[in-house]
């Protein structure tokens, strides 16, 4: 059974300025979701191999780090075939739950659920030999959080990032153009692990096996207004005293009807038949998504870490006992949001991340609709000549 | 005749089947879980539905044997509609059926979302023993964190079996939030069971469902009163107004408001 990638300390690959011989991935998968102008790993292997210049190896290090860069531009092959025979620790691909079908097929041989509560076990098979390994209880050594929002519209290929415990990732690109947005617009909640080291404890008295990790999650989340116009603001070109030609009224009229949000069960709801805006729109979305990075930094990190320190992993198996249950989180991780945005409500206008959104947008909503008045007001009086001097 | 005409459609068919404790508000929410979840199969997450589509209408064979066709990795949400569904067809029927037995004869690790819901669907779809011996493992042990056991009891209860309680008392003291979130959400399939022993234990959901009042985590309070008035508890009022007005969380105090506006 292959045990790649795998990094052990390597102080080789360590003598640059800086380095102090730590371990860290140099795996291309790794280097793709962190550097933020590459999304294939091959791109930045073939940029690196076909054009070092200084000015693409600073870019580099700026962003993944001057260790990585070194890693690529020298690979320890010779650390790597020594690791064959000593696997105390390792490191396993980035893993997102759009991945979940290819990362469950994991281990060829059949996988047997493991108890929860091992009383026994014994040190690392590779590591020492051993040829009947049991159990090695999994315990989560540090472990981040990480989170992006990307907008995804037709209009906006730009994402935006929040790095909120980053310990080895500087920055992240994300950009899942294909997304469906269907009016008035859609958030969705992706985790996935990044920076995945593991390393088995060296006391046999009590076997233990530690797994670091990044707990990302991208919420990307898009608008789309479905034909309706944008009013962006009260006194935008948009809004007139003009009869509107589909309703009859006024056409600042039917904005204020429009963008006035009324209670549908329990959330605050504008109804926006002709008019909507793009910017509170924007708002409800992005309001998920910070909802989301509210619950995976709390109870979100909870359950993964929880779930993973009640596992274990045979000692002759570990990277595939620890792919299928890192597998397992990430796709429960993605359930137990689903549960957390619905509240155990029946209907989406009581979904308990619903209220929480349309609740957010209430008062955005009441100011704009209420400056559209004035503005059709102040328009009207326009409209209306002012009395000539001396007319009775 | 384009593509989307020639898919085979499964519309929903939510039913006792046969087993008197899935009682009406166990099957009211699997309604409403309905359109939800295919909804998810299709990928839309969270999105504001503009009226035009019902989804509860837009479930197909093609979507149920592309999520189930992998019997060690069936999809929770696959697996569930499979059981809440009756498409026209009977070879499709059978395949269904078939579907879900695979899925349930494969698993060697249990404790998964879409084990417990193939596992239930296929006792729906008439195979409820199999359905018995395959979740009663789940309850025996400890209670899993993402939640699994609870439903594991919960599909149990329904099928006429009470063992799976002792697993939700312990999940509700677990000390992760979601753990006991998932947990009091099930106490509605013991109600048949009110005043029965199992284990040593009473069951009692009011008591159980009203005693998270205290729990830590305002996730969990926001929840209880919507419980509760689904469950049919009597005194609702006097059991919400003391919530309602001094609950330290505003979502709690609202949402034992609104259940005592729409239910008190």
């Amino acid at each position: 059974m292959g045990h790649s990638p795998i990094t052990t300390d390597d102080k080789q690959n360590s003598l640059q300025e800086g380095l102090d011989g730590e371990r860290e991935s140099s795996s291309p998968e790794m280097l793709a979701t962190i550097h933020p102008a590459y999304s294939k790993p091959s791109q930045i292997a073939r940029m690196l191999s076909h054009n070092p210049s200084p000015s693409n190896i600073l870019s580099l290090q700026r962003t993944v780090g001057n260790r990585v860069v070194q890693r690529l531009l020298h690979p320890p092959e010779v650390a790597r075939a020594e690791e064959e025979e000593t696997v105390k620790e390792g490191t396993l691909p980035d893993m997102q739950l759009d991945e979940v079908p290819e990362q469950l097929k994991g281990p060829e041989e059949e996988h047997k659920e493991d108890s929860t509560n091992p009383t026994t076990g014994r040190a690392a098979t590779a590591a020492d030999g051993s040829s009947s390994p049991g159990p090695l209880q999994l315990s989560v050594g540090n472990m981040g959080v990480e989170f992006n929002n990307p907008q995804v519209d037709l209009k906006s290929n730009s994402g935006a990032k929040d790095a909120v415990e980053s310990g080895t990732v500087g920055t992240e690109w994300t950009n899942p153009g294909t997304k469906t947005v269907s009016p008035f617009g859609s958030e969705s909640f992706i985790p996935g692990f990044k920076n995945l080291k593991w390393k088995a404890g060296e006391d046999k008295a009590k076997p233990s096996f530690k797994v670091d990790f990044t707990l990302s999650v991208d919420c990307p989340w898009g608008v789309n207004g479905g034909g309706k116009t944008d009013v962006p603001s009260a006194t935008d070109g948009v809004v007139t005293a003009e009869p509107h030609a589909a309703s009859g009224k006024k056409v600042y009229e039917q904005i204020v009807a429009d963008l006035t949000p009324a209670l549908n069960e329990k959330s605050w709801r504008a109804p926006r038949q002709y008019f909507w805006s793009k910017a509170i729109c924007a708002r409800h979305e992005t309001y998920h998504s910070t909802d989301d990075k509210a619950w995976v930094e709390t109870t979100g990190k909870k359950l993964v870490t929880d779930y993973l320190n009640s596992k274990t992993v045979s000692a002759d198996k570990t990277e595939d006992d620890l792919k299928v249950h890192l597998t397992k989180a990430m796709k429960d991780l993605g359930t137990a949001n689903f549960a957390f945005y619905t509240g155990g409500a029946s209907s989406y206008f009581s979904y308990a991340g619903e209220e929480r959104a349309f609740g957010d947008g209430k008062a955005p909503y009441q100011q704009l609709a209420k400056e559209v008045g004035e503005q059709g007001a102040k328009l009207e009086a326009a409209k209306t000549p002012a009395p000539a001097k001396g007319t009775p | 005749m384009s593509d989307e005409q020639n898919k085979r459609a499964c519309p929903p068919h939510i039913v006792a089947a046969g087993f008197p404790n899935r009682t009406q508000p166990i099957l009211q929410r699997e309604q409403d879980m309905f359109p939800l979840l295919v909804e998810r199969l299709l990928g839309l997450d969270k999105h504001e539905p503009d009226g035009s589509v019902d989804y509860s209408q837009s479930l197909t064979m093609e979507m149920l044997e592309e999520n189930l066709e992998d019997p060690k990795n069936p999809d929770s949400s696959a697996a569930f509609l499979a059981g809440r569904c009756q498409p026209t067809d009977p070879p499709d029927q059978t395949k269904l059926t078939t579907l879900l037995r695979a899925a349930v004869d494969a698993q060697e690790s249990p404790v998964d979302f879409g084990f417990v819901e193939a596992s239930m669907s296929l006792a729906l779809r008439g195979e409820p023993e199999i359905a018995r011996r395959k979740l009663l493992p789940l309850v025996r042990g400890k209670a899993s964190v993402f939640g699994e056991t609870s439903l594991a009891a919960s599909y149990l209860a329904q099928l006429g079996d009470a063992s799976g309680y002792p697993i939700l008392l312990d999940a509700l003291n677990n000390s992760n939030e979601h753990t006991r979130l998932m947990a009091v959400r099930q106490f509605l399939a013991f109600k048949p069971f009110d005043g029965q022993t199992i284990d040593g234990k009473t069951i009692n959901i009011k008591a159980e469902i009203a005693g998270r009042f205290k729990d830590t985590e305002p996730i969990v309070r926001r929840e209880i009163p919507g419980l509760l008035a689904e469950a049919g508890v009597t005194n609702l009022k006097k059991l919400l107004q003391p919530v309602a007005q001094h609950d330290a969380n505003e979502d709690v105090r609202a949402a034992a408001q609104d259940a005592l506006t729409r239910f008190g």
